[in-house]
């Protein structure tokens, strides 16, 4: 496994904070946050290969579903949903939203690590989520 | 972008932070943990209706299950709050439609920092409603018109953490707020502010000289700025632009 630059906006300690421990024994470089308007400003300085998002964050001043709006008019970067609602979720999508972001799996929380390990993987590498 | 709150408070925890890139942010306080469901206790409910008959009908049916107890019965949304304020509560029954609304009480709570697990009753929801819904945690929804035992499902299934929503109404609306979200960005590539504020009142239904006064010039500039959105879209007319508004989900 290639090391990557990962963004994890998650709002619960009891997951984001152990999921970043393991990405990061695995050699990845990890940036936990718990909130979208943290992220949106983690995102310049990361330069991200990829995010992986909670979509649901009620305590946050910036959710993940607002994060994924901004994320349309922002830089092309892989983004892994992670949600209890992420099942069928994509087929809910129309093709202007798959084309306008590069949501690359929809993982139904509880999330192994097996399944979180081989999306990010899978991640496709994008040139605008490079360092300038 | 708002303002960002966590990265100056310096709560990074130091047995977490392996390089200079690893930013942490410290566990939520107590008040912001929901209660463990406890093993043996009833499922402690407080229901908010704002219909007395629906009030007192569904209280009843709950009395009925031994594995639930109604501790407040609460006829707004305002009294809902107090209750969970004063009582330790482990589901919230929450009308949707009340004066002060299913989800302007959970906002209420969530600020406060004591939203219990919640399940939102309802005649009708919109897919807007029901995204809404989900973004503030809502752990069930249930339709008036269904049958009273899953109502007693949801409630239990909600308490053990578990989400009772329908999924592809949460999927149409995400798409809806996507799109329009996609639609605004080509747009914005394609369009001045002031043009893009025309579309947007022209997508309203403002006629041209309503929306000159909005915007305190004449008629005859409004049209000019109409005839370079239709060339610089491509579309024949106001219909044409509609149109299009429509495929990019502003409509």
């Amino acid at each position: 496994m290639s090391d990557k630059r990962i963004l994890l906006v998650e709002d619960d300690p009891n997951v984001r904070e152990p999921w970043a421990e393991l990405l990061r024994d695995l050699g990845h470089t990890v940036v936990a946050v718990d909130d979208g308007a943290v992220a949106l400003s983690e995102i310049p300085r990361l330069h991200p290969d990829v995010i992986l998002l909670d979509l649901i964050m009620p305590k946050a001043e910036l959710d993940g579903v607002e994060l994924l709006s901004r994320l349309v008019a922002g830089p092309r970067i892989p983004v892994v949903i992670l949600s209890a609602f992420a099942d069928g979720l994509s087929d809910e999508l129309s093709p202007e939203v798959k084309a306008a972001l590069p949501i690359t799996a929809f993982l139904t929380k509880p999330v192994s690590l097996d399944e979180l390990t081989r999306e990010i993987d899978r991640a496709p590498v994008l040139s605008s989520g490079d360092p300038a | 972008m708002g303002n960002v709150r966590h990265l100056s408070r310096g709560d990074d925890h130091p047995d977490l932070v392996r390089d200079r890139h690893v930013k942490t942010t410290s566990p939520l306080p107590p008040s912001f943990r929901r209660p463990e469901p406890v093993p043996d206790r009833p499922i402690r409910v407080v229901f908010a209706d704002d219909h007395a008959i629906v009030l007192g009908g569904v209280a009843s049916l709950l009395a009925l299950e031994s594995d639930l107890a109604v501790v407040a019965t609460c006829s707004n949304g305002e009294t809902s709050i107090e209750a969970v304020r004063a009582l330790e509560v482990d589901v919230l029954l929450l009308d949707l439609s009340m004066r002060l609304d299913g989800l302007a009480v959970m906002r209420t709570l969530i600020k406060e920092g004591i939203c219990p697990r919640v399940v939102l009753l309802t005649a009708e929801i919109d897919d807007d409603q029901t995204l809404e819904a989900v973004r503030l945690g809502v752990g069930g929804i249930i339709l008036k018109e269904m049958a009273p035992q899953l109502l007693m499902e949801c409630i239990r299934k909600v308490h053990a953490g578990q989400r009772w929503v329908e999924r592809k109404s949460v999927g149409r609306a995400l798409d809806t707020l996507l799109r329009r979200e996609a639609g605004l960005r080509d747009l914005r590539q394609a369009l001045t502010n002031r043009e893009l504020d025309i579309v947007r009142m022209i997508v309203r239904g403002l006629r041209n000289a309503a929306i000159g006064q909005r915007l305190s010039v004449s008629e005859g500039t409004v049209k000019s700025h109409l005839h370079h959105v239709y060339e610089k879209l491509g579309v024949n007319g106001r219909m044409g632009l509609l149109l299009l508004a429509q495929q990019k989900g502003l409509k």
